[in-house]
């Protein structure tokens, strides 16, 4: 085994120093190395694998970075017993390499990473239960690695016992175990999700575990909410009524996990998204629920621009839309102009784009729940002709709390026009 | 331990870890100990010289004026090539300063590219910015306060016009470089190495060079890559530049793309093999995807090669070559999105997740989703952010991708053998074989005759107008030179086509030349060239004798041989080439329609006895032949349908039963070769007996879907004696019935190839009335691939008892575009009456 000077002095010779001036003891466990699988088995003992997996001289730095892992003090005292095995991955894979490595490996099946360098970790019956990989592994930061190697087989040993005593247990409490088991965070689940529910489902018929639902991937009760939002059969609600309300149903039911919560606001707010197009409160009021649940997680992330995109109903600045002017009842109005002094405040109807005319009924204003003032005439702005686009508000005392209203007055399903509404302020 | 020794200690390791610091990381000096640090950039290391040729021809201030610079070094070539003769030119390039002479020649020819590139480009990015610029004022005159959905909309709108202000103050063109102290130093250095000047001549599709330069002269100002010690590093910012100039990109984005690529390799994350690889590929390296933000309108999250979409993927797929072939799996196949919205609204799929994940293409699709548009640019992407080469490339419906693995273009998440690739080593030529032809191009072993011929070529060129007689003289030489030049080929055939000279006696020499030199080795490759270039001149030029056209056209069949460079390679897969596309084309030239004119018998006959014996061809050609007769008038069809089992079988008058035997034979050679086109088109030449049989099978009651088997094709583990191939296609169709029956075959297996990809909802299985015990322990496996290794069980069906077995795959709905019947044990013959796959078809 060789290294580069620096490498050595930064990962192995300065950590050896500095427990030396400082004094630390727990650094000093050796490591259980070994070539092939058949050496393995005479030292293999409970916690298993890893498999420091690199590339066979196709970089110039996952070998080093491995190679100082493994010597690292701090790394081998957080991987407890395992043994350590080296992984070479070649550019190619070539019929003699994998006879190669059959030989090498045996009944060992070394998972594939989808980054290298990677630490794999198995359990003691050869089970992937964890990959580290990632910027730290890059950078050879041993505290880091020995951390997640650490944290993953701590996780490992809970998931080994929960699933010891599930062997012995039946029924509900056999249900139960394998759930926990699979529901352990940070590490691989024993076994595919959809194996685990269907076992689950046998064990649990009436599901009062709660583990066979709470183990569907997020993403399947997207598949599934909307599948029902395409149906299209016509003696029926509308898909997407259907759609909505069984989110709604499974929101109310306390058994899933907040992953799955998370996923159940996103459809929603993508199925009023569609098909609402007034419903601004209402996403803005999930997306927030969403947000809560994790604020750190990519969907959590993902509720400030949810908010903005589409939490802002109608706007004077963005204009309406087909789908906006559609709307029989009054649409309130988001971006509040400012109403600092009495007046007579002038909102003209601009016509963006579009074949149809788009109708107005009337303009209201609210300070609170109380009307304030309203122009009501019909108006409308179209592709040939326009008429009545202004609307005039004579505001003589400055709302505390306003909201602004407009009526659209559309004909059948003519809606095809978008356009937006200037503003005149007294002066 | 004592005061003292801690003392000491602590010297001992701040001197060590400086040390460390000096050595290997200078940034972190840089911060830590700015009085210690070494100074950085290319322009404080004393530069080693990349060895090779140098000699200054013309100093940097003639290119001032390109034209007078232009003549002069003609005035040198002319000195000592008198009449361009090929012998005399060959011999003239003997000389490494004339080489040179010729390159910097080209590199001013090119010149005329860059003036008119960059006009468009202008008016691209001034058509541009007149349209932000109205979007911004158009969301300001409501009056009211801006929504933040509008300020955010607006401030990234000023920041795209501050990018296209920022491009349209930088240098262009030639002239402009060579007053700047900057650009005349690049000009100096490139047109005065013979290795440089040739990368930017020679290597490939010639780019505007104005704008080469001007990269590379920015790309220098940066100070981040080291153009005159090292060689990687050169080349890495010579193919940037090449690549971006080529497709009009952004100038900033080559120069942030180059040092993405230079910090790679020096950080030792690029493939090693980079060093290594011709040229060409280290273009298609660093030019793959590489639209940025300043071309006219692109912007976001398209850019799948923009930096920070490599990054991500350099930091998250560092994979071996073999590996990258399965890259895209890395990203969930999601039509649509955790918020329904479906992919083809993009602007709707990605929006909720923009401001988190930034406009990173390839971190959008890894964490929220794509179909195969989305995948095959993260697959290709990856590859590139490792130093490996890669394109896309687009397939009937479908989106996938080509790896180099090795010396070996692997196709990968391929669904068809009808792929375009989306970059072109020869710019308008989008056919596979064009790698492999490249790949023999730029070998070392070829790589002198290439450079010969390119700079013959390249002459040739800087003629085309004031010596249209010479001209044509020298790229026949430079294709002599190097008959696999098709940049020569292609050249000289537009040449002939827009000049007096070419008449249509010329092009049709033409087409004889690439029959002689071209087709056997790469006739997909002879194809397009006829395609585009030749038969549009000849059509245009009304040629008059018919006979020489034809025999020059039947000619093309006569030299054919495998279906292309990778056939043998590919051939469970493909090994095929759109044949259909060249026959229709010469048909048309020669003034036969071919669903009308009772020539059309004729043409067929000669064409499939031409090829008569290349099973491959005879059956794309009958493929296509039976898409014709179904358009014929009774009449015609006899006579047709006579010429095309004549043109198959030798000529000879067939029975009904030989008729079948050569369908028989045809149908397997479909199968063998994947060829599911043709397959399915001789369904309608089956005897009615398979296609409307007296005791049809009752169709069994679907599953939820559609039936997506229906235009597959089978292929079994092995033919026999019991075996009638003419009964395949029934075998995939409700209420008609077929049958296929193996050999004594361990393992026995039949495949079904659907025409898409599919989400499968269920399997419908018909068995034999008998011999049931072969039908014990049958697996219904899927894949996406079809490759040995991809086979995935969905269903173990234990005993068989049953005629009708329902294979319900309602919850899992597996995606796949193969279905494979596996019957473990054996060795025992596997034979089925019916296979009826239902699902929905994926995106």
């Amino acid at each position: 085994m060789t290294y580069s000077f620096p490498t050595l002095m930064k990962n192995v010779i300065l950590p050896g120093l500095i427990a030396l001036v400082v004094g630390a003891p727990e650094l000093t466990a050796a490591p259980q190395i070994a070539e092939t699988y058949e050496a393995a088995q005479a030292i293999l003992q409970d916690d298993g694998y890893i498999l420091f997996a690199y590339a066979e001289d196709w970089d110039t730095y996952s070998k080093e970075v491995c190679d100082v892992l493994m010597a690292s003090p701090v790394v081998q005292q957080a991987a407890g017993n395992a043994v350590f095995m080296r992984v070479p991955i070649p550019d190619e894979l070539t019929e003699e390499r994998k006879k190669a490595d059959a030989v090498r490996y045996g009944k060992l099946r070394v998972p594939d990473a989808n980054n290298y360098p990677a630490l794999l970790m198995l359990t003691k019956s050869g089970r992937h239960y964890a990959t580290i990989t990632g910027p730290y592994m890059m950078k050879a930061d041993p505290e880091k690695v020995a951390a997640e190697i650490s944290k993953a087989l701590q996780s490992m040993r809970n998931q080994e016992e929960l699933l010891t005593k599930a062997q012995s247990a039946n029924g509900i409490e056999k249900a139960k175990l394998l759930g926990e088991a699979a529901l352990i965070p940070g590490i691989n689940p024993p076994d595919a999700p959809r194996k685990l529910i269907q076992q689950i489902n046998k064990l649990d018929p009436r599901g009062e575990t709660g583990y066979a639902r709470k183990l569907v991937p997020p993403f399947d009760l997207s598949m599934e909410i909307f599948a029902i939002e395409s149906q299209k059969d016509t003696s029926k609600p509308h898909g997407w009524e259907t759609a909505l309300k069984t989110a709604e149903k499974y929101l109310k039911d306390t058994v899933y996990t907040n992953e799955q919560r998370q996923a159940l606001y996103a459809i929603s707010i993508g199925i009023l998204r569609r098909h609402v197009p007034t419903s601004a409160a209402r996403i803005r009021k999930l997306a927030r629920q969403m947000q809560k649940l994790d604020p750190d997680s990519d969907l959590g992330k993902s509720a400030g621009t949810v908010i903005r995109e589409w939490g802002t109903g109608l706007t004077l600045a963005e204009g309406w839309t087909p789908g906006i002017i559609a709307e029989k009842k009054p649409v309130e109005v988001d971006d509040i102009p400012p109403f600092t002094k009495p007046g007579t405040y002038t909102f003209t109807l601009v016509r963006d784009r579009g074949n149809h005319n788009c109708n107005v009924a009337a303009i209201s204003l609210y300070d609170g729940k109380k009307l304030i003032a309203e122009d009501r005439h019909e108006g409308f702005v179209g592709p040939n002709k326009s008429e009545n686009t202004e609307y005039k508000l004579e505001v003589s005392t400055v709302p505390s709390s306003p909201h602004l209203f407009i009526q659209f007055n559309q004909k059948g399903s003519a809606n095809n026009s978008w356009g937006h509404i200037s503003l005149s302020s007294p002066q | 331990m004592s005061a003292g020794n801690k003392f000491f200690v602590g010297v001992l390791l701040f001197g060590v870890a400086a040390g460390y610091m000096y050595s290997e990381k200078p940034e972190l000096l840089q911060k830590y100990l700015p009085g210690f640090s070494k100074k950085s950039g290319s322009s404080s290391k004393k530069a080693q010289a990349i060895p090779g040729f140098r000699k200054q021809i013309l100093p940097a201030s003639d290119w001032k004026q390109p034209q007078l610079a232009q003549q002069k070094l003609q005035a040198i070539i002319d000195r000592q090539v008198k009449n361009a003769d090929p012998a005399e030119v060959q011999n003239f390039l003997k000389k490494p300063e004339n080489q040179l002479t010729v390159n910097d020649l080209s590199i001013l020819h090119a010149q005329e590219i860059t003036k008119e590139s960059e006009k468009n480009l202008h008016n691209t990015r001034q058509e541009a910015l007149d349209k932000i610029q109205k979007e911004i004022e158009s969301s300001e005159k409501a009056g009211a306060p801006l929504s933040e959905r509008a300020k955010v909309a607006n401030q990234k709108r000023s920041e795209r016009i501050a990018a296209i202000q920022k491009e349209f103050s930088l240098p262009a063109t030639v002239e402009e470089l060579a007053k700047d102290p900057e650009g005349a130093k690049i000009i100096n250095a490139v047109t005065s190495d013979l290795e440089w000047s040739d990368q930017i001549a020679n290597s490939g599709e010639t780019a505007p060079t104005g704008q080469v330069l001007s990269t590379l002269a920015l790309i220098d100002k940066s100070g981040k890559v080291d153009l005159f010690g090292s060689r990687v590093e050169r080349d890495i910012a010579t193919a940037t530049a090449l690549e971006f100039a080529r497709s009009g990109w952004s100038k900033q984005d080559a120069v942030d793309r180059a040092i993405f690529h230079v910090n790679a390799w020096r950080s030792g994350k690029m493939n090693k093999s980079f060093e290594k690889l011709p040229f060409w590929q280290k273009r298609m390296v660093c030019g793959l995807k590489g639209r940025g933000l300043v071309e006219g309108v692109t912007t976001g999250n398209d850019s799948a090669g923009n930096v920070r979409s490599l990054t991500f993927s350099q930091e998250n797929a560092h994979l071996p070559s073999y590996r990258l072939t399965g890259a895209c799996w890395q990203a969930p196949y999601r039509l649509n999105n955790i918020y329904g919205d479906v992919i083809h609204n993009s602007a709707a799929y990605f929006a909720p997740f923009q401001d988190t994940l930034g406009v990173q293409f390839n971190s959008l699709t890894r964490n929220v989703g794509g179909v195969c548009g989305g995948l095959s640019h993260y697959g290709a992407t990856t590859a590139a952010a490792n130093g490996v080469p890669a394109t896309t490339a687009g397939e009937p419906a479908h989106c996938s991708y080509v790896v180099r693995v090795g010396a070996k273009w692997v196709p990968s998440y391929s669904l068809s053998w009808q792929r375009g690739l989306h970059w072109q080593v020869f710019q308008g030529n989008n056919k596979y074989s064009a790698l492999h032809m490249a790949d023999k191009l730029f070998s070392d072993a070829e790589m002198d005759k290439t450079r010969a011929s390119q700079s013959i070529r390249n002459l040739a060129s800087t003629m085309e107008k004031s010596a249209p007689e010479q001209a044509d003289k020298l790229y026949q030489a430079a294709i002599q030179t190097q008959p696999i030049n098709y940049y020569a080929w292609r050249d000289y055939a537009n040449f002939l086509a827009s000049n007096p000279i070419g008449t249509s006696q010329k092009l049709v020499e033409l087409c004889d030349m690439a029959n002689n030199l071209l087709v056997g080795a790469y006739p997909e490759m002879a194809a397009a060239l006829l395609q585009s270039s030749v038969f549009p001149a000849l059509q245009k030029a009304q040629h008059t004798d018919k006979e020489a056209l034809k025999k020059v056209l039947l000619d093309f069949w006569k030299h054919v041989n495998l279906m292309g460079p990778d056939a043998e390679w590919d051939k469970s897969f493909n090994g095929r080439w759109n044949v259909e596309d060249l026959i229709g084309a010469q048909a048309k030239l020669l003034g036969i329609d071919m669903a009308k004119d009772p020539a059309n018998a004729d043409f067929m006959r000669s064409v499939l006895s031409t090829v008569s014996g290349k099973t491959a061809y005879t059956t794309a050609l009958l493929s296509w032949a039976n898409t014709i007769y179904e358009k014929m008038t009774p009449n015609l069809q006899r006579s047709f349908l006579n010429a095309m089992i004549q043109g198959a079988t030798g000529g000879a008058q067939t029975s009904d039963e030989d008729r079948e035997k050569m369908l028989n034979s045809v149908i397997l050679a479909a199968e063998k070769s994947g060829d599911l086109k043709s397959f399915n088109a001789l369904a309608s030449s089956l005897p009615s007996s398979y296609t409307h049989p007296a005791r049809p099978l009752p169709k069994p009651t679907p599953f939820p879907g559609k039936l997506v088997s229906r235009g597959g094709m089978i292929l079994a583990s092995s033919t026999s004696g019991y075996d009638h191939p003419c009964a395949h296609w029934g075998l995939l169709e409700p209420g008609v019935g077929g049958s296929f029956h193996t050999g004594k075959d361990k393992d026995a297996w039949v495949r079904i190839t659907l025409p898409k990809q599919a989400n499968l909802t269920g399997v419908v299985l018909r068995t034999t009335d008998g011999n049931l015990h072969r039908l014990n322990n049958m697996v219904v496996q899927v894949s996406e691939t079809g490759r040995d290794n991809d086979w995935h069980n969905v269903a173990e069906l234990g005993t068989c008892k049953e005629k009708l077995i329902r294979v319900d795959l309602g919850t899992a709905h597996p995606l796949a575009k193969y279905v494979r019947i596996l019957r473990k044990g054996g060795p025992e013959f596997f034979h089925l009456l019916g296979i009826y796959v239902y699902g929905n078809p994926a995106a």
